[in-house]
């Protein structure tokens, strides 16, 4: 059967425009003709996986979100359980929210830990990067994805994240599962106060066993929680967690700023 | 029937608009849920799928907003609870053609089906993304989608029939390479 014939049956039929005698016409050929079948099936599959893609997009989110739900929601019973001391309790948050915006905003140099400290901290990180990207051979697929690479976070320095967070999407179509990339998105999402949406981007790659990645996830996810008000208590969690971690490369940092949260 | 939630956010799965919706809803939906004889070890994933189809639904058009989501999200969240309950029990159903291959379809694709396809997906241009996902996942006919991109109706058809044959293309090239 010609391939153009094919495609226009199954177009009619997925485009929902075949009449009732083409329909009993369509279910014909579908049991008479292998080729037709095989046609069909594929296409078919292909439509599921569409859909499919789709909603373990949106299962990642809600279950992230189930969690950030939780977490808040435990922490707001343990202190209504507080009956005894209300005022203290409403005090040691606004302590809390205060200590926040005096570290974030402020940005002393005398500080054990900044805002500032931490940008530098990550422009290294991305410098660092790029020299190691600039200098890689290999594979013309991999070549290609080092000097994506290298732009994006060029791009990321020079203070254009809209662009880079463009060219490190269109780089994460191409490697979904490449942890570097996820980091790099999330990073875009913080320079451009997308608060929320760094979550889900580090969810996929704060476990990760490159250590590099790890690290920088975990700090990030605190920064980024830091930044919305009411998570202030997931920015601690991962603070706490850095600071257990002799060897972290943002141990002191998250000590200090734990310290200054009391 | 008015929603203080934001669809459009939603539809394009904005997290805020999505953790507003979660966090106002999730209480009610819960409490329902245990209501009508839920275990609670089964209650949060049962709320998660509910979350996870109802807003599916919305960004696929097929939630009219004749009710408000609260209501919305509790009779799918009703109708799954039920459907766990009864899942046992055989039924004799008499299905049309599409009906008939749908059911075939959905239960032949597996993880690795779906790995191979979300690749290819991740292959194709923007554009044809856009078009697939437009025409087969949010459930839009061809002809907004051709006034969103700005072609016409004939070329998007033709444009839709090309996309469809570069993923399949990607996914036969993977079958012979694997």
């Amino acid at each position: 059967m010609d391939k153009k014939v094919i495609e226009d049956w199954l177009d009619k039929y997925f485009n929902d425009e075949l009449s009732e005698s083409e329909l009993i016409e369509f279910k014909e050929l579908i049991n008479t003709n292998q080729e037709f079948k095989d046609s069909f099936k594929l296409e078919q599959k292909i439509i599921l996986g569409i859909r499919e893609s789709k909603k373990k997009e949106l299962k990642e989110i809600i279950s992230h979100e189930h969690n950030l739900y939780i977490n808040n929601n435990t922490t707001k019973i343990r202190t209504m359980n507080k009956k005894k001391f209300p005022i203290l309790a409403i005090a040691a948050t606004l302590l809390v929210l205060i200590a926040a915006v005096f570290v974030f905003n402020q940005g002393d140099q005398n500080d054990p830990y900044n805002n500032k400290n931490y940008l530098a901290s990550v422009e290294t990180f991305q410098k660092k990067n790029m020299a190691k990207f600039s200098s890689r051979g290999g594979s013309d697929e991999l070549t290609t994805l080092s000097d994506s690479l290298n732009l994006g976070l060029d791009l990321s320095l020079k203070g254009k994240y809209k662009e880079s967070k463009q060219l490190f999407l269109k780089a994460s179509e191409l490697h979904p599962e490449n942890e570097f990339i996820q980091l790099q998105l999330a990073f875009q999402d913080f320079y451009l106060s997308n608060y929320a949406n760094v979550f889900p981007r580090l969810d996929k790659i704060v476990n990760s066993k490159d250590v590099d990645v790890r690290e920088e996830s975990e700090m990030l996810y605190a920064q980024a929680a830091f930044k919305l008000e009411d998570q202030m208590t997931t920015a601690k969690t991962w603070l706490n967690k850095i600071a257990s971690q002799i060897n972290h490369r943002y141990v002191k940092e998250a000590k200090g700023m734990l310290s200054l949260l009391g | 029937m008015s929603d203080t939630y934001n669809i459009e956010g939603i539809k394009t799965n904005d997290v805020l608009a999505i953790r507003k919706l979660y966090s106002d809803l999730y209480p009610s939906i819960r409490s329902f849920l245990l209501s009508k004889g839920c275990q609670e070890q089964d209650c949060d994933d049962l709320i998660q799928d509910t979350f996870v189809d109802g807003i599916s639904n919305i960004q696929s058009g097929k939630f009219k907003e004749t009710s408000s989501l609260k209501t919305y999200l509790n009779s799918i969240a009703k109708f799954k609870f039920y459907n766990i309950a009864k899942k046992n029990k055989p039924t004799i159903a008499l299905l049309d053609v599409s009906e008939e291959i749908k059911q075939e379809q959905e239960s032949q694709l597996n993880e690795k089906d779906l790995t191979v396809i979300s690749k290819a997906l991740s292959q194709i241009s923007d554009k044809c993304k856009v078009i697939l996902e437009g025409f087969y996942y949010y459930e839009k006919n061809l002809k907004e989608l051709a006034a969103e991109l700005e072609i016409s109706y004939d070329f998007i058809r033709i444009k839709k029939r090309r996309c469809m044959n570069s993923v399949k293309e990607i996914i036969l090239k993977s079958k012979h390479h694997g």
